[in-house]
């Protein structure tokens, strides 16, 4: 009885390890294609309503943190609240279609599900604050957002991205693993 | 020669042969694919199953994207929001009193803490408080009222109940745990609604106690911040008996021995069971449960001969004699009689009795400290005297008796669950079935819940506003953080929806309440509002927490005891002490420090955290003495039968160490048939053994007498988990007696080696230019109360694993806490080390990394980077501390979103979620560092004492850990690592922790010495 437990156990140790090869070449293989670095540059998904930063950013020159003012204040940037956009929008081009699916999403308390553009995996911890309060402009990574029309990634926001920019020295930024891993 | 510690009964007898047979780190664990192997066999389907999903991913993930993500904002951003950046309030604990601080992200609780400025707690909380995050998240939880055990709707039960209450004006009732609520009470009255208080665990006796004694029926103020010498004839007061946090602050910052500071408090106790109390004393004996009350005569017969006013009807209680009856050694009633009366005005006395004679010893404790001036001084029964335990049994017994003869039309029951915690005995069940409108307002669909026609879904006490008054002239609010999740209501809601005489169309029942509320406070405002506006005021009392009128640091008001009171305690212990036949034992029931009463069952962190005592998880096992066991040839883990006359248990036992012989024991809360999916078959019931409260004076005696235990078949492996992470028996910590720790501050500590010597240092060092982080715990102020275990999982998402996985040693607890014991095991000494990453300098895990996902950082932390990590375990393995846990599962099910809702809602956003096949390890709440460091940063300053603290700092009531920045001489962490009682662990090994620990000193007489009465034995 042992001795079949055994031959059993030997054979499906063989099975195991030819399955988990297969499975690892695989897998390899298949992530290397879905986290190759640069991915996602040129990514610029069309969103609910056509905002063009060329047209506020640029044009009008409304200021970054116009909308986005939590840059300075928290770790998160955000997108701003639908009540911000309506600050200008209660008077500024009301008969604009989008503007109108817009006013209706402020009137029904309806929130916009923008798309994201620039995406980080869950175990990247990057701080909007610090970087502001150290004078990084947001073009450095964001590129010239005040020349597009539709928001496009132009950094590819990988490590060694981040990292080379973190190991010049002149920068004086800090290369624990901590800083951004937690 | 240094002192030997052991972890088991086993290690103390024969550590050779325990070092040899504990099981390596994975030698249990093995690896679960191969468990799946070895049971059903990998057959060709299932390799082509494997096989073939791993070339499909390959094709798909070829040619697609990674999925794509929503941002959705808010329509408005509410003011306080600032999306990443947590907020904090104020709150209050309507269950034990206890100031509340919860850590709020994007409108989620995530964290909560003691209020600092809470009088009470002064910011920490036990660990059951630090778990209810979790209960709040809880998917069990009930979803929304039901009516005759379907579904219903509120409008149904809001019309139905209050035709009901209206129809049963007079035989209207109201059953509830200790209220502390003015607003609440307030609503119950001018309802008409009778209002019975019983408590789970109930305080009758102290209660009774003290009316007795004193005329008045409180809940004194214990000032253990006041007494050099305290004196616990039985009562568990770190762990379970009263306010514990409180209790816990106030003993351990009279134990701190900072700075020159050479004096520290004393606790004696005497016990029958090993309780958290009992393993914190300095001197400890045991005691037969049905002995307790001739001992404390005893102690008052000695007391009273020396103060020159002998008691002659305590005559018969010489200490002589005592002893030969209770086997309490003459020279320890001596001795304790001599350091009370030493202490006189400076002492405290506390009692708890397990059996019938509660209330008789309660008034032997209040004429003791009564006698040496304590009342008053360390005890306030008539100043600031608490409300956190008013319930009373004989209160309920009148609620039954009336259900019986049917005055009872209509019974709303809420923040208790008398058919599970009541059970048979008092014929609860049997009653509450009579009950023609049984309203029911509770978290789970429970025991209870079974019985009532209407069962409403609570309110967790973070969805819904209250206000909380834990002693005389103390308020708090109960400050809701969030929306309720479910269609759920608090009491007040309900009553006030109830008790309206009209409901219009607009009618809230949350803004009825908080109308309520105000009118309360708005009455405290006339009282204390020193002349601000009420908006102003308000809004001060919501940010703050605490409304505190009068001094209560000062001297209380003190009372006159009734003379006899002592007279009729002596004349009710002629009732011969019963122990039962020579083959049967005592059973004594008590809480456990994680479950308590139960309600909390459903809630895996509490339910996997090592009891303090044993060490034990997820059950209760059946104590017996290690003399006992190896009489009867009982081994841990083996089944046994307890039987009484009216009931029977079959569980495990295990070996506790310092349990008096003759007596086992077992803890209450557990055995929960209808609770949730968690908590549903863990342990075994026991409240079918406590006795009716008839024979009891009002209160429920938990010591039975004449239990029979029997040996059955078959034995499992207790999840305990003690010998998980064994450090083969090295040298790790130490302590010392007062007396040789005035001689000699370094008294206790054994080195190796000489500074500066020691083993060759293969590391070149690392500059630490920055800050630097370290840690130091004081081992004697640490009691084990395990609030900073469940912090530390609350606060970085470790997760709960379950019964089977712990007894695989796959616990993932990044802090635990080992609990080592010295001595005889009839009644060992013990010391409670809080072990976590060490965060060594020469860190040992690191150098065999082979993948650097373990590295050192320039701050002095030990890095772990999840998604680096490919799982060898070498890092573990070469741990000398054992503080590494593998994810073996995913156990956070964060790989493919398993996680049921609202549970991802509970998680610290600012933790990453680890997945399967990945190492962890404490971080020295890295997060908390950076957020702290960022903060500094952008004040334009470095970050010092208080700007960071670690969860396992904020939980500790105790103040044992001290966490901070070692670069800086002026940090308390630094001076502290310099005090002469220091010592890391395994220094011999040079891995340079970053961890301190300072020795544990006993207010006992030196090993040798005279007066031994610390080595009672037996």
């Amino acid at each position: 009885m042992a001795e079949h437990r055994d031959s059993h156990a030997h054979e499906n140790e063989k099975k195991l390890i030819i399955a988990s090869f297969i499975l690892t070449v695989l897998t390899i293989a298949a992530f290397g294609l879905f986290l190759m670095p640069g991915r996602g540059v040129g990514y610029a998904p069309a969103q609910p309503i056509p905002f063009s930063h060329a047209l506020h950013a640029g044009k009008r020159k409304i200021q970054c943190l116009y909308c986005h003012s939590n840059a300075d204040k928290s770790p998160k940037s955000n997108v701003p609240a639908v009540a911000v956009c309506m600050n200008c929008h209660r008077v500024v081009k009301v008969d604009s279609p989008h503007i109108q699916k817009l006013t209706e999403a402020y009137n029904n308390n309806m929130p916009i599900q923008w798309t994201k553009v620039h995406v980080l995996p869950d175990y990247v911890y990057f701080n909007h604050q610090r970087h502001i309060q150290r004078g990084v402009s947001c073009e450095t990574c964001h590129g010239n957002v005040a020349d597009m029309e539709r928001v496009e990634q132009v950094s590819p926001f990988t490590m060694g991205w981040c990292v080379n920019c973190h190991r010049l020295p002149e920068n004086q930024a800090p290369l624990n693993c901590n800083t951004c891993h937690r | 020669m240094s002192k030997k510690f052991w972890m088991t009964v086993e290690q103390a007898e024969n550590p050779d042969e325990f070092a040899k047979n504990i099981p390596g780190e994975f030698a249990v664990s093995g690896s679960p694919v191969r468990e799946g192997f070895e049971k059903e066999g990998l057959d060709r389907r299932d390799f082509l199953k494997v096989t073939g999903a791993s070339a499909l991913m390959a094709a798909l993930a070829g040619c697609t994207r990674r999925p794509v993500q929503k941002i959705v904002p808010y329509v408005t951003n509410p003011e306080e929001i600032i999306p990443g950046q947590p907020n904090f309030y104020a709150s209050a604990d309507p269950a034990t009193g206890y100031g509340l601080v919860l850590k709020t992200r994007e409108g989620r609780p995530i964290k909560v803490d003691g209020n600092a400025d809470h009088p009470v707690n002064k910011g920490t909380l036990s660990a059951r408080g630090q778990a209810m995050v979790h209960d709040l998240y809880d998917p069990d939880r009930l979803r929304g009222p039901k009516v005759g055990g379907s579904d219903g709707s509120w409008d149904q039960v809001d019309a139905e109940v209050s035709k009901a209450l209206a129809s049963s004006k007079g035989s209207a009732w109201l059953l509830t745990g200790t209220v502390m609520s003015p607003t609440l009470k307030r609503v119950a009255s001018e309802m008409g609604l009778r209002h019975v208080m019983v408590d789970a665990f109930s305080m009758d006796d102290v209660l009774d106690g003290q009316a007795q004694s004193y005329g008045s029926r409180v809940f004194p103020r214990y000032r253990f911040d006041k007494a050099d010498y305290v004196l616990s004839l039985g009562a568990d007061f770190l762990g379970t008996w009263g306010s514990t946090v409180e209790y816990t602050h106030q003993f351990s910052e009279k134990r701190k021995l900072d700075g020159n500071k050479i004096s520290m408090n004393k606790l004696v106790m005497f016990e029958p069971v090993m309780t958290l109390t009992g393993q914190a004393s300095d001197e400890r004996f045991s005691v037969h449960p049905a002995d307790m009350l001739t001992v404390a005569f005893a102690i008052t017969h000695e007391v009273s001969k020396q103060l020159g006013r002998p008691m002659e009807e305590l005559a018969p209680f010489s200490a002589s004699e005592v002893a030969q009856k209770t086997g309490v050694p003459a020279e320890a009633i001596h001795s304790v009689a001599k350091e009370l009366v030493k202490y006189k005005g400076k002492g405290l006395v506390v009692a708890k009795d397990y059996g019938a004679k509660g209330v008789a010893l309660q008034n032997v404790a209040n004429f003791l400290n009564s006698l040496l001036e304590n009342e008053g001084e360390t005890i306030d029964g008539a100043s600031y005297p608490s409300n956190q335990f008013q319930g009373s049994h004989s209160d309920f017994e009148k609620l039954l008796n009336a259900i019986r003869t049917g005055g009872v039309k209509t019974l709303i029951i809420s923040g208790v669950n008398p058919a599970y915690l009541f059970a048979d005995s008092m014929k609860v069940k049997e009653a509450l079935e009579k009950v023609p409108n049984l309203v029911y307002l509770a978290s789970y669909a429970d025991e209870t819940a079974e019985l009532a026609k209407y069962v409403g879904a609570e309110s967790h006490s973070f969805e819904a506003w209250g206000d909380v008054s834990a002693q005389k002239d103390l308020y708090s609010i109960q400050q809701p953080t969030i929306r309720p999740l479910w269609n759920s209501r608090s009491l007040l809601e309900c009553l006030v929806t109830w008790g309206a005489s009209s409901r219009g169309k607009d009618f809230s029942p949350s803004e009825e309440a908080y109308k309520e509320l105000t009118k309360t406070w708005k009455e405290l405002h006339g009282r204390h509002g020193g002349g601000k506006g009420f908006q102003d005021w308000w809004d001060e009392q919501l940010m703050g927490g605490v409304l505190e009128g009068g001094n209560r640091e000062g001297k209380s008001q003190s009372r006159s005891y009734r003379q006899e009171m002592l007279r009729a305690a002596v004349a009710s212990s002629r009732s011969v002490s019963n122990k039962g036949g020579e083959a049967e034992f005592s059973l004594v029931l008590t809480p456990s420090v994680a479950i308590g009463d139960g309600s909390q069952s459903n809630n895996a962190v509490l339910q996997e955290l090592p009891d303090p005592v044993s060490k034990s998880t997820w059950g209760n096992y059946l104590a017996v003495s290690p003399v006992t066991a190896a009489k009867l040839g009982w081994n841990d883990g083996d089944f046994v039968k307890v039987e009484t006359s009216v009931s029977s248990a079959e569980l495990a036992v295990y070996k506790q160490p310092g349990l008096r012989e003759g007596v086992v024991s077992a803890h209450l809360g557990y055995g929960r048939k209808f609770n949730g999916r968690v908590g549903n078959g863990v342990g075994v019931s026991f409240v079918n053994f406590t006795g009716s409260s008839s024979t009891g004076m009002g209160t429920r005696p938990t010591h039975l007498v004449g239990v029979r235990v029997s040996r059955t078949r078959g034995s499992e492996r207790i999840p305990n988990t003690q010998t998980h992470h064994s450090l083969e028996g090295r040298e790790i910590v130490f302590d010392t007696t007062l007396e040789e720790y005035r001689k000699n501050p370094k008294a206790g500590i054994v080195r190796e080696f000489k500074e500066g010597e020691g083993p060759a240092n293969i590391w070149s060092g690392f500059e630490y230019n920055g800050y630097k982080w370290g840690m130091v715990i004081d081992l004697n102020s640490c009691t084990g109360c395990s609030a900073c275990v469940v912090a530390c999982s609350v606060e970085n998402n470790v997760p709960s694993v379950g019964k089977d996985q712990v007894q695989k040693n796959r616990e993932m607890q990044w802090l635990r806490i080992d609990r080592y014991y010295s001595g005889d095991p009839a009644n060992p000494e013990t010391i409670q080390q809080p072990m976590l990453c060490q965060h060594c300098d020469n860190a040992p895990c690191e150098t065999v990394c082979p993948v650097v996902a373990t590295v050192h950082n320039d701050e002095g932390l030990n890095q772990m980077i999840y998604n680096r990590c490919v799982g060898t375990k070498y890092c573990s393995n070469n741990c000398p501390y054992k503080v590494r846990r593998f994810n073996w599962f995913n156990n956070n099910g964060n790989m493919n979103g398993t996680l049921e809702h609202p549970i991802p809602l509970m998680m610290n956003p600012e933790v990453t979620l680890r997945s399967r096949g990945v190492m962890e390890k404490c971080t020295f709440c890295v997060q908390r560092i950076e957020a702290g460091k960022s903060l500094a940063k952008s004040q334009g300053r470095r970050a010092g004492d208080g700007d960071i603290r670690t969860a396992c700092q904020d939980a500790c009531s105790a103040d044992a850990i001290v966490f901070g920045d070692t670069n800086n001489p002026e940090s308390k962490v630094s001076k502290l690592r310099s005090h002469p009682r220091g010592f890391v662990t395994l220094e011999e090994v040079n891995a340079k922790p970053q961890i301190t620990y300072l020795t544990k000193v006993r207010n006992r007489a030196p090993e040798g010495g005279e007066g031994k009465q610390g080595e009672h034995h037996g």
